[in-house]
């Protein structure tokens, strides 16, 4: 579906193993199967899985070490407001930490040992290729650290796609969980967790693809972005840079207007065009296009079909970001 | 989820919804049909695989329905075959004679013939002819990952989990106790202590206000959380040796362990909110000699019952559902243990419900929030947060309105 699930899809082929997130849970043995990769997982991810708590707001929040001289991701709620911050390993072991970037729009940030050590960590994997269906493990120090036990294992599937870098499984949260980590089934940190909905099933989780666009100016210690449950006022929500007009009963949606410089406008979609596909899928309404939207990030690209003069025309657009296309204004 | 329940007390037996079926399309606002249908697909194999084994495994369960409302549960055939082990607050309530289904779907009476009050168990007595028991197994402490279903008596599955933490107890006065309170004040290394108890194993074995604590046995201790963390392992009436400092000397002494006295937990009423959204939490959750906690998704009223792993053996007794992310089990070994104690007489049995916060705030549905820890954030960003979420449904609302005004002819 996006272009990025492709390399992954042909390395595994290459590799003559099905794609292992997607294994297939068909008869007892399969799930006994996955039941093996699970209990590995969680055992490995375990000692690096840390709360994280501020003396100064109160909270606890959750992370992961993944490096072995101790760097922290965790979410941007969770270093909102502190400087420093307590590491509590699963042990019980406090360490001192300092909290450097966050960026709030993807609800993502970082903190880093200062005590000298190596440290239990555990390696970044994609977010991106995530789908519906891949098996999860998330853990957190639930409603805080507690010393009588260590952070929950959760199992679940990633439910939905979206909003931009977020994705959405059935691992339940609850707080103190924030901050988090979530896993593939090869052990690998894909996300971090961010909010939960009333349903057992809207666990949100803030991509790790994101800390890997954002590295740099978290590792120097920048604090940006805003922290939004609404996908449509986040400020790294991918746009084409195109005002809707009225749809007309389920026929698309006219181009009422192309910013200067927006990805649309590079791509040659003019005023008066008739949106009616992305990606293949009919857009009968401005809805349809801003729900499709969401479930993509900037830098993806899509194809738009188009009506223009009675005539079918494709259009390749690479997505922008909502906030750049205020600023080339 | 009542819903549920009411379809289960009328036609046991036929067909039934998943307990894990896809939740509506609302809920996740981004969720595509295509999405759901391959979650649920997935659900519906896992549950189809699980279908063999559970079978086998119902034929040991029963459904236990009262009269008395919103009172109903699963229970475990032990014993002569007559009896049954379930969930005591969830059938408390009922003045009358309870009615069992097993798995053949045969109602019978049942009275409740013994309590024990800590773990939450009632023991049942049921007419007619005796059933096939639960085979407890206690080889080894599942691991953690493990996978755990329960099976309901009409060879469907319940829910299913998997071990989120090794087992431990919840009950203080099986939890392991020097008998001091540490300095949250203090910095430096190890642990310093702010109050001691008098008579406990700390200041019997001589430790003073103002020591610090290096290292508890072999181990390190950084801090407060595990000084603690360090009796885990620790049974009270164990002895540890306890190495400290005190005005710049080290020296070593020998603790006797005492049982850790009820704490009242501050309650966090952010944290209270999220623990029940989801769905309802058992009335008596809390206090259990042991628990293997899991994140199986099951009702108030589908505990009781017995839990098995993917070999089918029966690993324990599902005795509550403590939040949105846990439910508990009972391991086999503590039901056996808790058996050969005396029951308690029904007619004088009281049961144990967790205090609740009596300050709870209404859950609001459908709002998303960020979970995370008290304090609350501040106002700036509540009214950041509230503002966006109304922005948002605002616009859904008015491009909702603006499709259903152009679909009219």
């Amino acid at each position: 579906m996006k272009t990025q699930t492709f390399i992954p899809v042909v390395m595994a082929l290459l590799m003559g193993s099905p794609l292992l997130a997607r294994e297939s849970v068909k008869s007892l043995e399969e799930l006994q199967a996955l039941q093996k990769k699970v209990e590995a997982v969680s055992a490995k991810v375990l000692p690096a899985t840390v709360a994280l708590v501020s003396d100064r707001t109160g909270s606890s929040g959750s992370g992961v070490v993944t490096t072995a001289d101790g760097l922290i991701l965790t979410a941007a709620h969770v270093v909102q407001g502190a400087d420093e911050l307590e590491v509590v390993f699963p042990s019980g072991k406090k360490v001192n930490g300092r909290v450097l970037g966050a960026n709030f729009s993807k609800d993502i940030g970082m903190v880093k040992i200062t005590d000298p050590g190596e440290w239990p960590f555990v390696a970044r994997g994609e977010s991106k290729p995530l789908e519906a269906g891949d098996w999860v493990v998330a853990l957190g120090h639930s409603a805080g650290y507690d010393p009588g036990r260590t952070p929950p294992v959760r199992f679940g599937r990633v439910v939905s796609e979206g909003p931009g870098n977020f994705f959405t499984t059935d691992c339940t949260l609850i707080g103190g969980d924030s901050g988090g980590p979530i896993f593939d089934l090869e052990g690998r940190i894909i996300g971090v967790n961010s909010s939960i909905g009333e349903s057992l099933k809207n666990n949100n989780h803030a991509g790790v693809d994101g800390f890997k666009d954002d590295w740099d100016r978290l590792i120097a210690g920048e604090m940006w972005g805003q922290l939004s449950m609404n996908p449509f006022a986040n400020p790294e929500m991918p746009v084409l840079g195109i005002n809707m007009g009225m749809d007309r009963r389920g026929k698309g949606v006219p181009i009422a207007g192309v910013f200067p410089r927006s990805p649309a406008a590079a791509a040659g979609v003019k005023v008066g065009d008739r949106l009616v596909s992305i990606d293949g899928s009919a857009v009968a309404s401005g809805r349809d296009l801003l729900l499709s939207l969401a479930k993509k990030q900037p830098g993806d690209k899509v194809k738009l079909g188009v009506t223009r003069d009675q005539e079918s025309v494709e259009i390749m657009v690479t997505l922008g970001r909502m906030d750049s296309i205020f600023e080339n204004r | 989820m009542n819903h549920k329940h009411s379809i289960l007390f009328r036609g046991l037996g036929t067909c039934m919804a998943l307990a894990l079926s896809v939740s509506a399309q609302e809920d996740i606002p981004l969720l595509t049909a295509e999405e759901a249908s391959t979650v649920q697909a997935q659900t519906a194999e896992i549950f189809q695989s699980l279908g063999p084994l559970v079978r086998k495994a119902a034929s040991s369960v029963v459904f236990i329905g009262s009269a008395a409302p919103n009172q109903s549960c699963y229970g475990a055939v032990i014993g002569d075959g007559n009896q049954v082990l379930t969930k005591w607050s969830e059938v408390a309530a009922s003045r009358r004679p309870l009615r069992v289904i097993d798995s053949t779907g045969t109602a019978r009476t049942a009275k409740i013939e013994g309590v024990y009050e800590s773990e939450d168990l009632a023991v049942l007595r049921i007419e007619g002819a005796p059933l096939p028991v639960v085979n407890w197994s206690t080889k080894a402490e599942p691991a953690l990952g493990r996978f755990l279903v329960a099976p309901r008596p009409d060879g469907k599955a319940a829910g299913f989990g998997v071990v989120s933490v090794l087992e431990r107890s919840l009950s203080e006065a099986k939890q392991a106790y020097l008998g001091l309170m540490g300095d949250l004040d203090y910095q430096g290394a190890g642990a310093r202590i702010r109050t001691i108890e008098p008579d406990a194993g700390a200041a019997a074995a001589g430790l003073k206000v103002g020591d610090v604590i290096l290292k508890v046995g072999s181990r390190q201790i950084s801090g407060l959380m595990e000084l603690r963390n360090s009796l885990n392992d620790k049974q009270p009436g164990d002895r540890v040796e306890v190495l400290y400092s005190r005005g710049g000397e080290e020296a070593k002494v020998e603790v006797l362990l005492g049982s850790r006295p009820p704490t009242a937990m501050p309650t966090n009423p952010r944290l209270r909110q999220m623990e029940q959204m989801g769905g309802d939490i058992s009335r008596v959750r809390d206090g259990f000699s042991r628990v293997i906690q899991t994140d199986m998704q099951v009702g108030p009223q589908q505990c009781g019952g017995p839990i098995v792993d993917l070999e089918g053996n029966f690993i324990g007794l599902s005795v509550a559902r403590a939040d949105r992310t846990r439910s508990f089990i009972l391991p086999a070994s503590e039901v056996i243990s808790t058996l050969k104690r005396p029951a308690t007489d029904p007619s004088v049995a009281k049961v144990q419900v967790t205090k609740e916060n009596p300050m709870r705030p209404q859950v609001r549905r459908g709002q998303a929030r960020p979970p995370r820890m008290a304090p609350a954030p501040d106002a700036e960003s509540i009214e950041r947060m509230k503002r966006h979420v109304q922005d948002m449904q605002r616009l859904m609302d008015r491009m909702q309105r603006e499709m259903e005004g152009l679909e009219e002819p």
